[in-house]
Parts: C-alpha cells; structure tokens; sequence
C-alpha cells in the first residue's frame, strides 16, 4: 500500500483537537505557576469554552476531507465533522453546568476543565479513527479522563464508588476490544477499517476468528454506549458521577461511540452474516425494554435518567441495525440525527438537575421536585418540556428523531423492531411523566431552593430553545446529518 | 391565514398567560380572547362555500420536504361543526369556571387555550403527521388539567388518561410512516397528505386477517376507538371524568371524545374501505353494546357525573353506529350527534359542576327536592335532560333519529336493540332527575322557605345531624351562571328545530365522502 508522504495540510487537519489539548493546559497550567491556588472559576470556565470555540470554528474553515490521512488512520469526513460539533458543544453546555455545580465547583475545576477537555480530545480522536488501533487510542484517552473526573466529585462516598466501578468494568471491556483488534489484525492481517470492511463478505463466510473478532469489538463499544447487557454500570455511575459529568457522558460517550458504530456498520461489519444481526436486533429489544421497565420503579433522578438512556441507546441500535444493512443513508442520517437531539434534551434535564442538587446527594429524589412547577414556573416549564421530548412527544426534537428513526427501520423493513421502538417509547412516557406529576402534582414537603447560576440556565435555556427549534424545522438539522453519512455509507 | 390564525392564537395567548400572576387579569384575558376567537371562526361560517365538494380555505406550506410532510390545513363540511364547536364552547367553559377555578388560574387558562390549538389543529389537519403532532399534544394540557385542578383521585385519572390515549396512537403512528411509504411506491413521491392517502390501493385479503389494510385499520381504530370510547375500551372515561374539574369534563366530554369519531369518519373508515366493510359488523355489535351497556351502567351511579359520563359512552355509541351504517343518513345522523352531544352533555357536566361547586357532593342520594330550592337550575336541568334523552323538538332527536334511520337500511337487528338504548337513556336521565329534583328535601338540601311549611322531619333530623357548618344555602343561579347556560340551551332548540341551517354545510361533503370512496355504499344491507 502506498502513503503520501505526512504533509503541512494533513497535519493542520489535527489543529482542532490539538487546540483543545492547548487549551486543557491553561487553566492547570496557571494554576500551578500561581502556586496551586485554583484560578477564578469563571476564568477556567471561558478559557475552556474559548478553546472549544476556536476548535468548532477550526473545524468549520477546515472543512470535510473525504480520504484518510495520516497513512490511513484518521479521516475528517463529514460524519467526523458533524460529531465533532456535537461533541463540542456537548463539552461547553458540560463546562457551563461545571461553573457552579455542587460537585464540581471551587478548588479542582482547573483539573476538572483540563480533564473534560482531553476527554473531547479522545472523542475527536474517536470520531475521525480510521483505523482500529487509533479508535483504542482515542476510547481510552476518553474513558482514562471519565475515570477521574467521576472521582474528582466533591461528593465523598458514591462518586469514588462509582469511579471504581467504572474504572473496573471498562478497564474489562477495553481489553475485549483490544482482544477484538488483534484477532481483527490475525484474520485480516490490518488494522484499517476501510480494508477490512472490503474482506468482510469473505471472512463472515470463512473465519470464525473474524466473526469472534467482530463480536468482541461490538462488545466493547456496546459497553460505552450502555447496550444492554453490558449496561449494568450505567444508572450507578450516572448516579454518583457530578452531574455535569454524567450529563457529559450521557450525551458526548453516546455522541461518539454510536459514531464509531455508524462507521463500522457503514464497512458492513454487522452484515452480511444472520446470526450477528439477530444477535444486534434481540440486543436493540432488550436494550430498549430493560432500560424502561427498569427506570419505572427509581426514585432517584439521575437513576431515571441513566436507565432511560439506556433505553434510548437501544431506539438508536435500531437504527444502527437499518444502517447495517442499507445502502441509502436515511438510517444512518437519522441515528446522526437522533444522537444530537437526544444530546440537546439530556443536557437540558441533567442541567435542571444540576441546579436543583445539593451537597451529598441532596435533592436527587423526585419527590424533591414536588411542588417545584409553581415555584419555579421556569424551571418547571424547562423540565417539563424535557422531560416530554425524552418521552417523544411533538412538537419537540425528541418526537422528530423517533419518527426518523422508526421510519427509517420501517423502510428497512424492520417493521417489527419499530413497533417495538414505540411499544417502549409508552413505556417511557410513565416515568417522564411521574417527574412531571411530582413537579406539578404534589404539595412540596421541604425548601428546595435551585442554585443561583447564570451559565448552567443558559444551558437549559439553549437545550429548550433547541428543543422546539429543531423539533419544528427537524430539516435543518436533518439535512446536515443525512449530508453528513452520504459519503460513507452505499459507497 | 384564517385557519391559522384560528389554530394558533390561542396557542400564543396560552403561553403568554404563563407569565401572567394576576388571576383575574389571567380570566379576563381567557375570556375576551375565547369570545373573539369564536367571533373569528364565525367568519369561517359565513365564507364557507357549503356546496363545494373540496376542502376550503386550505394552506399548503411544506414541512419537512424529503418525507413530503406539509404544513397542510384546511376545513369541509365534516370538520366545520367541529370547529365552531370547539371554539363556541371555550368562552362558555371560561365562564362557567370563574369561580370553580380558584387555584393556579392563569395556569389553567393557559392549558385551557393550549389544548384548544390542540383540538382544533387536529380537526383541520390533513397532512397526517401534522395531525398526529396536535393529536398528541393534546394529551400535555389535558394530563395538566386532570392532574393539577381534579378531584382526589386525580393522579391516577391523569396517568391513566394520559398512557391509555397513547396506547392508541403508538400503532397509528406506525401504520401512518408505512402509509407513507405506500405512497412513495404507488404514487412515485413520497407524502403524508391524507389526499395521497385517499388515492392509495393498500393490500387486502379478505381470507386472512393479516393483511396489510386490517393491520392499519386497527392500528388506526385502536386510537380512535379509545378516544371515543368504544366499548371496552371505555374504562378510562369515567375515571377521567369524574375526577376532571367541571371544565376539563366539558372539554373532553364536549370535543374530544369528538376526535374519536371524527377519526373514524375521516381517517379509518374511507382510507381502508374494505377493512372497514369487513369489520362493519363488529363495530356495530361493540356500539350497540355500547349504547345498552353505558345506558345500564349509567343507571345504577350513585354520583351525578359519573352517570352522565357513562351516558357519553351510551351517546357516542349511537355516533359509532351511524358511522359503520356507512350511508348518507347514517353518517349525518352521526356527524349530527356529535354536536349535539357536546352541547347537551357540556352543559350537562356544567350543571353539575354549578351544583357541585354549592354543595360539594355529587351524590345523587343526597339530593332531593331541590326544585323547590332552586328553581331556575330546575328548569335548565330539565331541557338538558331533555335533550340527552332526545325528546322531539331538542338537537337529541334529529340526531338518533337519523343514525337510526341509517341503521335500519344497513342493520335491522343491531337498529332494534340501539331503540332499547333510547328508552334506557329517558329511563336514567329521568329518574336522576326525580331524584334530584323532587321527593322529600335531600341531606343537603335546606328546608324551602317556611310559606311553604315545615318539611319533613326525617330529612331534618339528618340536616340537623350534619350541623350548622355543613349547611349550604343553595342559592339559585346568578346571573352570571343564566349567561352560562342561555347559549346552550337557544342551541338546543335551535338544533332541534332547525337542522337543516346546519346539515346544510354538511351535506355536500358527506355525499362527496359516499360517492368517492367505494366502501360508503348500501352493501351492508343483506
């Protein structure tokens, strides 16, 4: 195989996320030369946002290039691209929440920036990884920041537990896909996507070794996207994790790692083999299902809603399955699409639960919520609004995106898993709704006072507008998105 | 712009009452907007061209062009009424909640007008996934208002309103995205218009059940029919009802049972003909249950609106009925009865709420002799009776007689027990109102006046029992509550007496509609 030679043009391709490393070390680095005495908060706070910004507007002038550089690792197309914005506007709604959240407020943000910031510099990797040792490099550059920030939460018993937890786990499920990679590297003799997504067809028939490869690197990145059964982590550490950290897994993890799916279905590596995609489908069912029956009983928001993104990680496995085994790219447009919108409406919920939280776990329950609706007319309209988006009602972008996607999986001929999909979209619609009963239809018992912070309500107010804007003119976004996968998928 | 204007102003005046704190200003506000709006939709009347076989004043903006979804409106004969409908009862319903509502009002307002851009959005909707769209958005308002202002078992009457209308539309909204994509392959492009829709030939096998049309005809029917509510999917009605407060029942009594069989009449019915032939026979047999089984539930209540709300399901039996007649006399009979059920069980539920508001009891048993106490409610109470049980001369007799009348060309059997329902209905509706009305002075009603002499002593012993704090003085109607109730009651006559100013607008869509779509044909009739 021949490679260009490493030119300036390919290597200013790395600019963006190289500015958001820069950036990362700002604030520690002052931090450190003003002797270990944390910087302003709102300081750490614009500085990191400032570099975020830089990186988006880099990426816009820089535009999509449809070939890998980097002799055959990374490749900036255009789905690279629309993650990336993704992603980077997940990290400043995360950063803004950060500025005055319980947990992560005061002495550590300067290391709580820099570590969100390598942690989007591993997703930026992720999302343009051409090549499987690259997208190891990119997850666990991700997922080693994700560890600490869970453990740099000022809460003191269940943050550390949930760190642990997580640390253990995806530690676990990191070397299934390393393990999946060299059998990958054993049965194709490489390690790009692009190549062995061209053997596939042969291998599925010939090698089991490939079939086990391909099942251990879905693993490991079913893992990240808490796909059930490898989910089970998920409503402890989205629970114990700060908010704004949970919130920036919820979304950004999810954001890239079903990035990282949509490439790999895109080289047919789910298809052309039965089993694997039954395999994917019965996955997708009790994904959906076991993440909404589970989240019926909780009464601890963030459990609610670590368990009803499990739930949505399945709506998006089924589409996914479509992309699978597609050659127009309306499945993979609307998974895209499906994946921001579902990003715009979690920040805006887990925002709303960062500012009602207190100390310790305080004010987690959703019977803190009672009353909340009329005292906080704001608040509550906001979390309302979410909360029915989650729920998939219209007008909101959550409505939008279930119907791309269940429309697509309709097209596909996955007519079944789509009345599934909306089976559990009632479901669901249960315990939105019990927040909102809880906001609206009980008498408070105590003083719920929310935080006073200007950033984490822009955020809520951006999510709400958002919210209706894209779930009313969905084109605008949609169209971008479906751009977006045209290149690679049915090529 | 008309329709626009009418669907979505109320929206805007809703959120904006959000930020109102004044609850007087807030009703005001409801109030004069509600009156103008009607104002406005009467200038819908007055243009609508009731011998154009089309859709009028429509407007065609697209949505979301690569699925062919547009923002696509537009009013015939068969959504005209329901228009005015809605938009007539809101001021009444405003008004006749004054002072029942005394909390959260603004709030309420808001999720009051919210809920008409709802209902009147899905009543002028052609493209189906904007109908979609209003038909779930309908259920946030209504959720809000069963849950926040009801009666103590609100909660449960909320989620169970809320997750039983869903259970319908889920599969509906299935059955449209693969519609959709029916007309991609029949059509060439693909769209979400219902016209398109009309023009598809969707698979059918009349030797197995699951074909595709059957499957989207109950997909389509399950949401329908919860909403009307069919027998037996009826049992989230009552609940609903009786814990709503007295507007939210009007509401729902009033127009949204409306949308279950407006469904049935614009989606279900014409878009799977041969389905719909096919199953006539069952929607029949469950609307003739219907119609006896809500009229014998209905008389055995002990609370006042829970047996009118079973009444509405022995009321939108009859409306089932005309529909599945699926002849011209049939069908205006159901369209007919639509009406006149929301103006006669509306004022029905406000009655009861103006007695519910005085004394806080709506047990049956614990009234008695109030004619004497309240004389001018008496007399209200009396025509709405009346009406609901369609005695000649009120809007309730145009209405059954003509379902009947198309029941008996397509259904003598199923048209002879839907009679007994009739004389069930006078049978409830007359005894609650002896009950009521006449007879030894109840529990909570206060000996009349002494020129009429010492009442009787066991009822006092029981009064007297209660003590003083329990003592209601039963004041008659206040002016306020006559304004209420005179519009209701000139419509009932004016319904019963004059139909054709109303059938007029109706006719020539409903025979357009039989004409059109080969399933509204006599083939019922063996």
């Amino acid at each position: 195989m021949e490679f260009t030679p490493v030119g300036i043009a390919e290597s200013l391709l790395l600019l963006p996320m190289t500015i958001v490393f820069l950036f990362a070390c700002i604030p520690i680095t002052l931090k450190v030369l003003n002797n270990n005495k944390e910087p302003s908060n709102l300081l750490t706070v614009i500085i990191g946002c400032l570099g975020l910004f830089l990186a988006a507007v880099l990426t816009r002038i820089q535009g999509a290039h449809g070939d890998p550089v980097f002799f055959g690792s990374l490749i900036f197309d255009k789905m690279a691209v629309m993650i990336n914005y993704g992603v980077l506007m997940v990290a400043v709604f995360t950063l803004f929440m950060s500025h005055r959240n319980v947990n992560t407020t005061g002495q550590s943000l300067a290391e709580h920036t820099f570590l969100i910031l390598s942690s989007v510099t591993g997703m930026m990797i992720l999302a343009s990884a051409a090549e499987l040792m690259v997208l190891f490099v990119g997850l666990e550059l991700m997922s080693l920041a994700l560890y600490v920030l869970i453990a740099l939460g000022h809460e003191q018993k269940f943050s550390k537990e949930a760190a642990f937890k997580y640390f253990i786990l995806g530690s676990f499920a990191s070397a299934l896909l390393l393990y999946g990679i060299a059998f990958a590297f054993g049965s194709t003799g490489t390690t790009q996507i692009h190549t062995i997504g061209t053997m596939v067809p042969n291998l599925m028939a010939t090698s089991k070794m490939f079939i086990l490869a391909v099942t251990l690197i879905f693993v490991g990145v079913a893992f990240k996207t808490s796909i059930f059964p490898f989910h089970a982590w998920t409503p402890d550490v989205y629970q114990g994790a700060p908010t704004p950290v949970s919130a920036f897994m919820a979304t950004g993890v999810k954001l890239v790692m079903f990035g990282v799916f949509l490439r790999l279905a895109s080289e047919h590596f789910f298809s052309n083999n039965p089993m694997m995609t039954m395999a994917i489908e019965v996955l997708a069912v009790l994904t959906m299902t076991v993440g909404n029956i589970s989240a019926l009983g909780q009464e601890n928001i963030k459990r609610i809603v670590a368990y009803s993104s499990v739930a949505h990680a399945g709506y998006m496995l089924i589409g996914v399955i479509a992309a699978t085994n597609s050659s127009s790219p309306d499945a993979a447009g609307a998974v895209l699409f499906y994946l921001l919108s579902y990003s715009v409406m979690n920040l805006g919920a887990f925002a709303v639960i960062s500012l009602i939280e207190k100390e310790e776990r305080g004010h987690q329950n959703i019977s803190d919520y009672a009353g909340l609706g009329f005292k906080h007319p704001y608040l509550g309209v906001a979390m309302t609004v979410f909360m029915l988006a989650l729920a998939g009602m219209p007008p909101t972008i959550g409505f939008i995106g279930k119907f791309y996607i269940f429309s697509a999986a309709i097209k596909e001929g996955y007519t079944g898993l789509a009345i599934v999909g909306v089976i559990n979209s009632l479901i669901s619609a249960y315990y939105y709704l019990r927040v909102i009963v809880n906001m609206y239809m009980k008498e408070p018992t105590h003083a719920v006072v929310p935080a006073k912070s200007v950033l984490t309500r822009a955020v809520i107010a951006a999510s709400l507008a958002l919210t209706f804007v894209y779930g009313i003119i969905s084109t605008q976004l949609y169209q971008p998105a479906l751009r977006s996968v045209q290149a690679i998928i049915g090529k | 712009m008309l329709i626009t204007l009418i669907t979505f102003l109320p929206l805007l005046v809703g959120v904006g009452l959000l930020f109102l704190k004044n609850d007087k200003v807030a009703k005001i506000i409801a109030l004069g907007f509600s009156l103008a709006e009607f104002a406005v939709s009467l200038i819908l009347l007055q243009r609508f061209d009731s011998s154009a076989t089309g859709l009028q004043f429509i407007e065609k903006v697209d949505w979301l062009p690569s699925f062919g979804i547009q923002y696509f409106v537009g009013i015939d004969g068969l959504s005209l009424w329901l228009v005015l409908l809605t938009t007539f009862l809101m001021p009444i319903i405003f008004l006749s909640s004054w002072t029942s509502v005394d909390k959260k009002v603004p709030a309420f307002c808001a999720s009051m007008l919210i809920l008409q851009t709802a209902m009147l959005g899905t009543f002028v909707s052609i493209d189906m996934i904007l109908f979609f769209v209003f038909w779930e958005l309908m259920l946030v308002p209504m959720f809000l208002l069963i849950g926040i202002w009801g009666g103590e078992k609100r909660i449960y009457a909320a989620y169970k309103f809320f997750i039983y209308t869903m259970v319908g539309s889920i599969f509906m909204m299935v059955a449209i995205i693969v519609l959709m994509f029916m007309t991609k392959n029949q059509l060439g492009t693909m769209s979400a218009s219902l016209l398109d829709f009309y023009k598809l030939k969707i698979p059918f096998d009349a030797g197995n059940y699951l074909n595709p049309q059957t499957l989207m005809f109950f997909a389509f029917c399950l949401a329908f029919a919860i909403k009307v509510p069919i027998f037996p999917l009826h049992t989230w009605l009552p609940d609903a009802h009786v814990q709503a407060p007295t507007p939210g029942s009007v509401v729902l009594a009033g127009v949204m049972l409306k949308m279950g069989t407006y469904g049935f009449l614009r989606f279900s019915i014409p878009l799977f003909p041969d389905a719909a032939k096919e199953f006539a026979p069952l929607f029949i047999a469950l609307a003739v249950i219907g119609i006896i089984y809500g009229a014998l539930v209905a008389m055995v209540q002990p609370d006042m609106k829970k047996l009118v709300a079973y009444s509405s399901v022995s009321h939108l039996g009859f409306c089932i009925l005309g529909l599945f007649a699926m002849n011209i006399e049939g069908i205006t009979g159901s369209l007919y009865q639509m009406l006149n059920h929301g103006v006669s069980t509306g004022a029905l539920f406000i009655l009861v709420g103006m007695i519910y508001e005085r004394t806080h009891s709506r047990e049956i048993s614990k009234y008695g002799g109030l004619a004497k106490a309240m004389p001018l409610f008496a007399i209200f109470f009396f025509i709405t009776t009346l009406s609901s049980i369609a005695v000649p001369g009120t809007n309730g007799f145009v209405g059954e007689f003509l379902v009947l009348l198309g029941a008996f060309k397509a259904n003598k059997v199923a048209a002879g027990f839907a009679c007994t329902g009739m004389i069930f209905g006078a049978v409830y509706m007359l005894w609650m109102y002896k009950r009521i009305f006449f007879g030894p002075a109840g529990h909570l009603v206060p000996e009349v006046a002494e020129e009429h002499g010492h009442g009787h002593g066991s009822s006092h012993g029981k009064a007297a029992h209660h003590g003083h704090g329990e003592k209601h003085p039963l004041l008659d109607l206040n002016l306020r509550e006559v304004v209420v109730l005179i519009p209701l009651m000139i419509l009932i006559f004016w319904m019963g007496f004059f139909p054709g100013n109303f059938l007029d607008k109706t006719k020539t869509s409903i025979e357009h509609l039989v004409k059109n779509h080969g399933q509204y044909t006599l083939t019922m009739n063996k």
